[in-house]
């Protein structure tokens, strides 16, 4: 079963399109790491997910249901850490529990609650007490008590420190492994997903530029370090932290005078291939839509 | 712990600033109507006050009489204005609250992104809000119909339009508006301060409106009355007065101004006992356009009526707002 289902999807702030046609299919179960730089549209494409913004153009479903349709349907089948956790300065950290079992039927407080007791945060500590990293571990907490299929994560590993990552991945991966949910992590940091993620995502410039395994992706890509701007399946030129360009080429693990590619250089030289795309534009037929629909 | 109490747990700032707000206003306003019922002064003194002899000599020397007069007096009109405006405050800084706070703080993604429903996750900081500051507001409206009887003992203030709008069933009324507009404008604005300048001024605007619509509808319901009644029959006393007019010979309505033109601009003499040009023959009467007292529990209701639709109107429209709004 697809746990997300796009088709042309479109969405536009303005005269800005913050995602454009985006044909997507995300299966159920695993982690897939949501990438790109910021003003890819991976926040955009999460909270269209959850019901908080409504397509411009194209459809979308999350496990199975409509969000413009049956915005109900798709918030109860999803469960969702925005950015910012969002907590509220006046509620413990138990009564944020509460707070969420008075709003969602079936929320399953004591699980929640068992997954914060064993990070040892205190339930009846305030939310403004907590570190970051507590914070966000709280919301993770909350998500999982909605025991929704889908957990939407929009980049909550921004504002965290390094170990405070580290931990809240590694509860994410366990909860995924345990519960069987599917998860879509936003995030703009590669190399500190990888390890939990089965699929990567890249978005740029609203737009999809790669979606596979990681498996796949590490498998089908290799690196020639000189970049050979000519090199046979080329996917883009991409440069290193010194400044030095090396191709990003689709090729067996066999291929001459190249190297294995890791997830962050493929995800470099997908970014470069993207920008080196025409921009997005207005696709024709949304164009007409939206020029009707004004 | 209910919905309501962790409601109450996040709005405890203004729960506990408008909890202060409503008990100082109560206790100034309770507080002077006890000390009033407690000086005991007699009904007589206040109905001699009104006669055409003048004040009984037992009650012109008492001391507690003339306090009552002052306490009763200005002392006793910032305690009304205190109740009237009380509502309004609890009204807009509560609807501001609900909605506005929550999406410039962005707990709403928390509390949207969880619950399924943003009408149960709205209704469940609506209804127990308002059911609190409507109690208040009910109080504070019953408080100011006793202080109305208290300052002026010889008016039924049941059967009175003095003050109308300033007491009673309205009080809740203005609730009720004034809730419901900070309501849709915080959920419309997203940002506490702007929404509740705006909503202020909308509810300004709104109450002003709308009680001279009803002042509008008063004055249709006039009737003509004969001054030497306005004294005697204290349901006129205790109305509305709108106009003074000319009733001629003939029983027509005219103003001052016509009754000039046509008889004289010392016409008026005619109808003043102490005037040398007194003439009781000539048929002038000197009229006033009042509605009575008795349209008070009716005038009541219906000002409470259209301010109750004005915040229903504005809770109905933040429902709609929320409902299509992103959470920032």
């Amino acid at each position: 079963m697809a746990a997300i289902e796009t088709s042309g999807l479109s969405k536009r702030y303005r005269r800005i399109w913050a995602l454009s046609e985006v044909d997507l299919t995300v299966h159920a179960g695993g982690i897939t790491a949501l990438v790109g730089p910021n003003g890819a549209g991976k926040s955009t494409l999460l909270k269209l997910c959850v019901g908080f913004e409504r397509p411009t153009a194209g459809s979308l479903r999350i496990w199975g249901i409509d969000p413009t349709r049956d915005r109900a349907g798709a918030v109860g089948s999803v469960g969702y850490v925005p950015q910012d956790p969002s907590l509220y300065r006046e509620l413990t950290v138990e009564e944020h529990l509460r707070f969420a079992a008075s709003l969602r039927p079936r929320f399953d407080a004591e699980h929640a609650r068992g997954r914060l007791r064993r990070l040892q945060i205190p339930l009846s500590a305030a939310a403004t007490d907590l570190s970051g990293g507590q914070q966000a571990q709280v919301a993770l907490a909350i998500a999982l008590g909605t025991r929704a299929p889908v957990l939407l994560l929009d980049e909550p590993l921004a504002n965290l420190d390094p170990l405070a990552r580290r931990e809240f991945l590694t509860v994410l991966g366990e909860a995924v492994r345990v519960d069987g949910v599917t998860a879509v992590l936003a995030s703009h940091v590669v190399a500190e997903v990888e390890p939990v993620c089965d699929r990567l995502l890249v978005l740029g410039q609203g737009r999809v530029l790669l979606h596979e395994t990681v498996a796949e992706a590490l498998g089908g890509h290799r690196v020639a370090p000189e970049g050979a701007a000519d090199a046979p399946g080329l996917v883009a030129l991409f440069p290193d932290r010194a400044g030095a360009f090396h191709a990003l080429v689709r090729a067996a693990a066999d291929a001459p005078a190249t190297r294995p590619a890791t997830m962050e250089e493929i995800v470099m030289g997908y970014l470069a291939a993207g920008r080196a795309a025409p921009t997005a534009v207005v696709p024709s037929e949304t164009a007409t839509a939206v020029a009707v629909a004004s | 712990m209910t919905r309501a109490a962790l409601a109450l747990r996040i709005h405890r700032f203004e729960a506990v600033a408008l909890g202060l707000l409503a008990a100082a206003a109560l206790a100034f306003s309770g507080g002077l109507l006890l000390r009033l019922l407690a000086l005991n002064v007699p009904l007589s003194c206040f109905l001699s006050s009104h006669s055409s002899d003048g004040l009984d000599s037992g009650c012109a020397g008492r001391s507690d009489y003339n306090d009552y007069l002052l306490l009763a007096g200005d002392i006793g009109m910032y305690a009304v204005i205190a109740l009237a405006i009380l509502p309004f405050i609890l009204g807009l800084v509560l609807g501001v609250a609900v909605v506005a706070k929550e999406l410039e703080r962005g707990t709403v993604a928390l509390a949207w992104s969880v619950g399924p429903s943003r009408l149960r996750w709205l209704l469940g900081v609506v209804v127990p809000g308002l059911v609190a500051i409507l109690g208040v507001s009910l109080v504070a409206g019953v408080v100011a119909d006793r202080l109305e009887l208290a300052r002026d003992p010889t008016i039924d203030p049941a059967v009175s339009l003095h003050h109308l709008g300033l007491r009673g069933v309205v009080l809740p009324a203005y609730v009720l508006a004034s809730f419901g507009i900070a309501l849709a404008v915080g959920a419309r604005l997203g940002r506490v301060l702007p929404a509740l300048l705006l909503a202020g001024a909308l509810s300004l605007a709104g109450v002003l409106g709308t009680t001279a619509i009803v002042d509008g509808m008063l004055r249709t319901e006039a009737i003509p009355v004969d001054e030497s009644s306005m004294m005697e029959v204290r349901a006129f006393a205790a109305g509305r007065v709108f106009d003074s007019l000319i009733r001629t010979p003939e029983g027509e309505l005219i103003t001052w101004a016509e009754a000039e033109d046509r008889f004289g601009t010392t016409f008026w003499e005619a109808m003043d006992p102490g005037s040398p040009g007194y003439d009781p023959t000539a048929g002038l009467r000197s009229v006033y356009l009042v509605t009575p007292g008795q349209l008070y529990p009716f005038a009541e209701w219906r000002l409470a009526i259209i301010l109750g639709a004005i915040g229903l109107g504005g809770i109905v429209l933040a429902f709609a707002i929320v409902e299509r709004r992103r959470p920032t």
